[in-house]
């Protein structure tokens, strides 16, 4: 996300050039994010949660521990995840290659 | 032979099938000769039956084909009755049939619609066959509802005049209405009867009295189909209107065969009839009625065969006075011998328009006697026989229907003698005025004067043999050979109208010689002898004579009172229900639908911010919707 | 790196929730109300991030290691879109030389 932030800087955007949508846009857009927000809330607000709490267990949060999760018993998504990169690495240099004339 | 019986109709039926799909491929005299050899087989079929008939204990034999309805109590079988009554109407129509359509191949020889006129030829017996060959009143109904088509097809067959087709529309219209009382008729039949078998219905009907509404209500439908069928008052204004058709179909349909099912249908239900006997005093006042209206009538007409329609039509009031008194023996004897000379006089009267060239009205001809000697005769022959003078067949038959009338009521006697006078007298009208005195047409028709050709006058001979000879088949009683028709319709008609005695028989018999006898010279003297001329332009007709001309200007008040308000009605409805309502709902359907998409297609924007935008109020709705 | 469950558990689990909600309805907002791609890009970031902090702190509390294994994917999934989206995006900025999204209307009726 930092390089993100990187490209976003080295991008330049003048803020006079970006044209803005209209107003009734806007309105539309903030108001269905704010109905947004608060169905959620309202539902959260009325809901239980039933989370089983033990005593805080020492081994979570640990990367160990985390790796030994990670590669025992989620290793085939984890291979699966790995080729969805390099499908997707691909696809970003591919799509992103400048013609050469 | 018998088990051959399925073929009666079907061998016409196959000879409409070949006329239909090859006709134009073939010549026309092989048309013309297949059309005429089905008819000639059927008929060689049914005579060898006729035959066999004639021996000792012949019982009547139904011939099933197959089952053909099955629903519930209801079982309706396609099966045929052969017994001695559909064996003589079998022997009229294939017999009758057959001359007219070797008369056919002459008289339609230079029609381009030749193939297409011995195809309706064809399918019009067939459907007869059918109905005079049906044991149940369902197989009849479908052999009516055909022959009004056939009548319809016929009439209409130069259908590039307007003015036909109209005179088809017309017939098959008022067939049509007096087919909606046979309709209530079978329905009744069936609600009551549960079968349509003559048999079962015949059986059924005899534990009724003879006031019962039921059999009232079912003899007076079956006779208002009857009224339409054969012309009688008031649905009869079709018949001189389908005059319009070829002649061979003037004297094969209104005349031999189709105006003569009506007369079929109530002989053949003679146990009904006879468990009604209102019905059967309103079906002697209507043809009484008819036989004198339609008489007088022809009195005054100018077109040999409008002359000859309106003869008809009096000529089946007699057949329904006979059925009217009960005595349906007679009834048929009458339709028998007027088979033979209205067919022939049908002929001849389109042997004489072959001869003029086209020429219907006889105002502009005459003195033809010598020009056509064949044609003439026969026809002399065929007038003779309407008129009632013994020996000829039509003396015998209608004598015996005004001897029953005598004895039932002497009104009825006397108001048939009027009628058989009129009859003569305008018969022998148009025979005058036909034949004798001065040709009174163009010089053009008198070059081309010819006789008809031999396909013509043979049939034209036969006939009027037939009418010489055909009244000997009932001879009255006192003569001493014994009642033919009598004794062979025995098993069929049980019920008999009596006769006076024999000396009153006499009488009545001389009376009626005389009666036709006078007409004759008086038509002769004032048509002959003085050579009076009907009036050349409808002005000149005076009083009385006025209103027969305009044939009691009936046509007129039914177009007033029937025809132009129910035209005014669907017009109405036309404009209000068709267009407003029901085109205004189809099309709005349509309009909506279009409307509707057209305003759904403003979705597709094409811009991802939209589409984002309701994706997230979707999600929204459904969140909410969730909740609850 | 002690306890990390328990310093995260100092927060009552509904706070969490409330967070990442407010965190995912901005996010939402974002996305409807900028023309810029890149900022919509973003929102989408911070929509996935706030499910990410949710789904940590369930398994923080329930001492169930498959919550931040799961985190662990979408990062995976999340870095992937984030790449292939750009490589699309500089693909339109070469062809309408804008990144306004108003401008990718060829759809349009």
């Amino acid at each position: 996300m930092v390089l993100f932030l990187f490209t976003v800087m080295l991008l330049n955007l003048n803020s006079t050039t970006e044209s803005h949508k209209p107003i009734a846009v806007k309105f539309a857009a903030v108001l269905s994010g704010g109905a947004l927000m608060l169905v959620l809330l309202a539902s959260f607000k009325t809901a239980e949660v039933h989370v089983a709490t033990g005593a805080a267990d020492m081994k979570m949060g640990l990367v160990k521990n985390l790796g030994q999760v990670l590669f025992k018993e989620f290793v085939l998504p984890f291979e699966i995840s790995s080729i969805l990169f390099i499908a997707a690495m691909v696809g970003a240099v591919i799509l992103a290659k400048k013609e050469l004339n | 032979m018998i088990q051959l019986a399925w073929l009666i109709p079907v061998l016409p039926l196959i000879g409409f099938l070949i006329n239909a799909f090859f006709g134009k491929k073939l010549s026309k005299s092989v048309a013309g000769g297949i059309g005429s050899l089905v008819i000639l087989s059927s008929f060689i079929i049914v005579l060898s039956i006729f035959f066999s008939s004639l021996g000792e204990g012949f019982k009547p034999v139904t011939v099933k084909l197959f089952d053909w309805i099955n629903a519930g109590s209801l079982h309706i079988p396609f099966e045929f009755l052969i017994d001695q009554f559909s064996l003589m109407m079998m022997l009229i129509v294939t017999g009758v049939g057959f001359l007219i359509h070797l008369y056919s191949i002459g008289y339609m020889h230079d029609d381009d619609g030749f193939q297409r006129f011995f195809c309706y030829l064809n399918l019009f017996i067939f459907f007869m066959l059918l109905l005079v060959m049906g044991n149940n009143y369902l197989i009849m109904f479908i052999g009516w509802e055909g022959v009004g088509l056939c009548s319809y097809l016929l009439i209409g067959f130069w259908f590039k005049n307007q003015e036909y087709n109209n005179a088809a529309k017309k017939a098959f219209i008022m067939n049509r209405i007096g087919d909606l009382g046979f309709l209530l008729g079978l329905f009744l039949m069936v609600t009551n009867f549960h079968s349509l078998t003559f048999s079962d219905v015949f059986a059924s009907s005899n534990g009724f009295s003879t006031d019962s509404s039921l059999m009232i209500a079912i003899t007076v439908c079956l006779f208002i189909g009857a009224i339409g069928k054969s012309a009688q008052l008031p649905l009869f204004t079709w018949l001189p209107d389908a005059m319009a058709g070829p002649t061979p179909v003037s004297a094969l349909i209104h005349a031999a065969t189709m105006v003569t099912a009506g007369i079929y249908l109530i002989a053949r239900s003679n146990p009904l009839f006879s468990s009604a006997p209102f019905t059967l005093n309103i079906i002697l006042i209507v043809g009484t009625v008819t036989a004198l209206f339609a008489a007088t009538i022809g009195l005054k007409q100018n077109d040999i065969k409008k002359v000859l329609a309106y003869s008809t039509v009096s000529q089946l009031g007699f057949m329904f006075i006979a059925l009217g008194l009960g005595a349906y023996t007679t009834a048929f004897f009458h339709v028998t011998t007027h088979a033979f000379f209205k067919a022939l006089l049908f002929l001849g009267a389109g042997s004489v328009i072959h001869a003029m060239g086209g020429e219907q009205d006889i105002r502009y001809m005459g003195g033809l006697k010598n020009k056509i000697p064949t044609t003439f005769k026969t026809f002399l022959i065929g007038t003779i026989a309407i008129s009632g003078i013994p020996p000829f067949a039509g003396f015998f038959s209608k004598d015996e229907i005004l001897a029953h009338a005598f004895e039932k009521n002497p009104m009825i006697w006397a108001l048939g003698t009027i009628g058989s006078a009129i009859t003569a007298f305008y018969m022998f009208r148009l025979l005058f005025l036909t034949f004798y005195g001065e040709f009174r047409g163009t010089k053009h028709q008198l070059e081309h004067l010819h006789e008809s050709p031999s396909n013509m006058t043979i049939p034209l001979i036969v006939l009027a043999a037939l009418s010489i000879v055909g009244g000997f088949i009932g001879l009255p009683e006192f003569m001493g050979m014994g009642h033919w028709l009598n004794e062979y319709l025995s098993p069929v008609f049980r019920t008999e109208a009596s006769l006076p005695d024999h000396t009153t028989e006499m009488v009545l018999m001389a009376i009626a010689v005389g009666v036709a006898v006078t007409m004759f010279l008086f038509a002769k003297n004032l048509y002959l002898n003085k050579g009076v001329l009907p009036e050349e332009s409808e002005d000149d007709i005076k009083g009385f004579a006025k209103v027969l001309y305009h044939k009691y200007y009936i046509d007129e008040i039914y177009e007033t009172f029937i025809v132009k308000p129910f035209s005014s009605l669907s017009t109405w409805f036309y404009k209000f229900f068709e267009l407003k309502l029901v085109d205004a709902t189809v099309n709005g359907i349509g309009k909506l639908a279009m409307y509707g998409s057209q305003t759904l297609r403003l979705v597709q924007s094409g811009s991802t911010g939209f589409y984002i935008f309701v994706m997230v109020i979707s999600i929204i709705v459904l969140l909410f919707l969730q909740g609850f | 790196m002690e306890a990390v469950s328990e310093t995260m558990r100092t927060v009552p689990l509904n706070w969490y929730l409330y967070l990442s909600t407010v965190l995912f309805s901005i996010g939402v907002a974002g996305v409807l109300l900028r023309r810029n791609a890149i900022v919509i890009f973003m929102s989408i970031e911070l929509m996935l991030n706030s499910v990410n902090l949710l789904l940590a702190a369930f398994s923080a509390y329930s001492n169930n290691p498959t919550g931040q294994v799961f985190v662990f994917f979408i990062m995976v999934v999340a870095a992937a879109e984030v790449a292939v989206g750009l490589a699309i995006l500089v693909m339109i900025y070469r062809n309408s030389k804008t990144t306004d999204i108003n401008s990718l209307n060829n759809l349009k009726w």
